[in-house]
């Protein structure tokens, strides 16, 4: 019996037959997966029938939070989204800081699934037990901040409402869930899959309270955290600057992502660091519930683009600066705008624009083939009109709308070299020619190459670059279980603990508080293994198969070094990532080919999934 | 005989600017470094070791002689925090 923390309920709604259920699951989901992406992983591997094609209204749509979520403590806003990916074909997740978050547990949902297809345009209004279908014809090709505040005007500011934008609409392939105008969340695709459903939006209200064991100490503990981060040395910089403070870093250390990762180090990336954005384009910051070190930093372009204003993160501005070549703050300011209102994760389009650039350049992609578009690198007004070709789907942008992958796989040739992608999910901003551990992170990352899980590069630079040992391997997985389970799992936000410091100790007693369960640092990394390898287990269940070359990046960081700046010559070592990747699959139980052994399944709780598994014929090592 | 040291991040609040040159009249290790550049920071760096990336020329320190590496005419020092960025 549960007995805090969850609301022990998940809202099941079903598009085709407009109808919704409330369902009391089995409380050992709570306890063996906590929440967010391990209750998403189960939901998928329990309910998703095998092999069904993530744009068919039989995908699953799922909205979860975790125990933490929504509490006075630190960053508590987030919530994950997660479905079968229709740009990797495998499990695809994303976590997104929205009002949104807490207005589920208020409802008293631990999560909301969503299957079925409506016959037209709607968006769902959910009010506790109440739960309403709605048209959304008017809504229909309307940009996400329109959505948001039509939406807003209706049902009040403090509702929780989730969107998409035209991306979505149109099945682009990484379009991203929207929130609250700028957050956005769920890179592989999930705005796609809500667009397949004909869900334009999810607007959620509630009034419970929030099912705590100890609210006392749950407001003590919040109280001395928040105390903490706010006196953390690093605290006033972070408040100037947020993740854009690692433009300049990432150009120190060669690991800027720079004309589709060809390079790691940008001649102009002067003019775009975190401290020119801070003192001559910020407006101000925005951030999500209950968090006092909000990061989004909103700039405001002053010349071109004169009264635009957008969220600058890292990722966003260096896929859309470096990466295409752009330097210009106007431009860069504009591009992100632009995405966010079509709602396009602004990484992948960010990959797919520099992708195009290069295709063309090399002559893989001719200018009637681009809508008479001529891409260049710099060339901030062609990248934007390859990002709406991209949307509307037109000629080639048809095709790169369902990704680097797919693209390359189109064009072959040597295009498959600088397809920056892993398992079809592209490349987040660190160029790895440098970095083999931040290499080994994208490449067995559980969506396809992401750095919210072992984002180890920091660490890295202070270990060495330039080492490959077990120590370093073993970090992957260290940063991989507390970043992609206790957090994706609590559902709250590590920044707290990465950005500024925040220490780990905490969460464990806001558990207890919470839920009432004394979870050990060691029990929660077994809840992240369990989750690490039944994740495994349904990408190769999806795709039938597996082979060590879907762990891998990229071949252009090994065979072509750097040309610019003080790394110049540098690239990764096949050998030596293969021994890594060795190293990788050992320490987690998964034989040589990154399949799961059947005794990992075992000692994880996982006989059964093993056994269908090796039902469908997939053969498991002993 | 100059060393070029680059700081990077939070850190500036310590020395003020980002770049800075210093004559050195014989190698000197990091330590004597961080204490000339700025006294506070060292203090914090040599307290919280685990919050700062110190190179030379592109290589920890951590893979050299740690606070005791000897830097010589024309090495570049960065220094710089174990920063986030997401």
């Amino acid at each position: 019996m549960l007995k805090g923390g969850w609301t022990g309920k998940i809202l099941w709604i079903d598009l085709t037959k407009e109808k919704s259920t409330i369902w009391k699951y089995d409380p050992s989901m709570a306890l063996h997966y906590i929440g967010g992406r391990g209750f998403a992983i189960r939901i998928l591997w329990d309910h998703l029938k095998p092999g069904v094609d993530p744009l068919h209204p039989d995908n699953l749509l799922i909205f979860a939070v975790g125990p933490l979520t929504g509490f006075p403590l630190p960053s508590s806003g987030k919530l994950v989204v997660a479905s079968k990916s229709p740009l990797t074909g495998g499990y695809g997740d994303g976590n997104i800081g929205t009002k949104a978050s807490v207005m589920m547990r208020k409802a008293g949902y631990d999560a909301i699934v969503v299957e079925g297809k409506a016959d037209e345009p709607v968006y769902v209004y959910v009010e506790e037990e109440d739960v309403t279908i709605h048209s959304a014809k008017d809504l229909w090709g309307a940009d996400v901040r329109e959505v948001h505040k039509e939406l807003t005007n209706k049902y009040g500011r403090d509702s929780g409402i989730l969107t998409i934008g035209k991306a979505g609409e149109n099945l682009v392939r990484y379009a991203i869930v929207m929130s609250e105008e700028d957050r956005a969340g769920g890179r592989p695709g999930m705005a796609a899959v809500m667009g397949s459903k004909n869900l334009k939006a999810l607007v959620i209200r509630g009034e419970k309270p929030l099912p705590a064991v100890d609210e006392k100490t749950i407001k003590e503990l919040g109280a001395k955290a928040y105390k903490d981060i706010k006196g953390a040395p690093m605290y006033p910089h972070w408040m100037e600057q947020g993740t854009m403070m690692i433009y300049e870093w990432c150009q120190e250390n060669s690991v800027l992502p720079t004309y589709n990762f060809r390079e790691g180090f940008f001649e102009e990336a002067d003019k775009v660091t975190g401290k020119v954005m801070a003192e001559q384009y910020k407006k101000y910051q925005k951030g999500c519930p209950n968090c006092n070190m909000p990061c989004g930093n909103v700039a405001e372009a002053k010349k071109r683009y004169k009264g635009t204003k957008a969220e600058m993160d890292y990722e966003n501005v260096a896929m859309l600066s470096s990466n295409i070549g752009v330097s210009n703050m106007d431009d860069v300011i504009k591009l992100i705008r632009e995405a966010d209102d079509l709602g396009v994760d602004t990484i992948s389009v960010g990959s797919a624009i520099a992708f195009a650039i290069e295709a063309y350049k090399k002559g893989y992609l001719k200018e009637d083939e681009l809508d008479g578009i001529k891409p260049d690198w710099g060339d901030a007004a062609s990248a934007l009109d390859l990002m709406h070709l991209i949307i509307e789907r037109k000629k080639f942008g048809d095709v790169l709308a369902a990704g680097v992958r797919y693209a390359s796989l189109r064009l072959g040739g040597d295009t498959v070299k600088f397809a920056m992608h892993v398992k079809g999910l592209p490349i987040t901003a660190y160029d790895a020619h440098v970095a083999p551990g931040m290499a080994l992170a994208f490449g067995t990352s559980s969506i396809g190459a992401h750095h919210k899980e072992a984002w180890i590069i920091a660490w890295e630079a202070q270990y060495g670059f330039e080492k490959v040992d077990k120590t370093k391997v073993e970090k992957v997985i260290e940063l991989q279980r507390i970043r992609g389970g206790w957090f994706e799992t609590f559902v709250t936000c590590r920044l707290p603990w990465i950005e500024v410091g925040l220490s780990l100790d905490y969460y464990l007693t806001f558990m207890e508080a919470a839920t009432g369960i004394k979870y050990s640092a060691g029990d929660l990394n077994r809840i992240a293994d369990r989750i690490y390898t039944l994740i495994r287990g349904f990408w190769i269940r999806e795709y039938g198969y597996w082979m060590r070359s879907m762990d891998m990046p990229p071949m252009r960081w090994f065979e072509e070094p750097l040309t610019q700046g003080p790394k110049k010559g540098a690239h990764l070592s096949l050998d030596a990532y293969n021994q890594m990747l060795d190293t990788y699959y050992e320490l987690r139980g998964w034989d040589r080919n990154g399949i799961p052994r059947r005794s990992t399944f075992d000692n994880l709780g996982l006989s059964k999934e093993a056994r269908e598994l090796e039902a469908m014929g997939i053969e498991l090592t002993p | 005989m100059m060393i070029e040291v680059v700081v990077l991040g939070f850190f500036q609040d310590y020395t003020g600017r980002k770049n800075i040159e210093l004559e050195i009249e014989k190698p000197i290790t990091i330590r004597e470094i961080l204490k000339r550049i700025s006294p506070e920071l060292a203090e914090y760096i040599e307290s919280h070791p685990e919050n700062s990336i110190i190179l030379v020329n592109g290589v920890s320190i951590y893979n050299m002689k740690g606070f005791d590496t000897r830097v010589r005419d024309g090495d570049k020092i960065s220094i710089m925090p174990v920063v986030g960025g997401g």
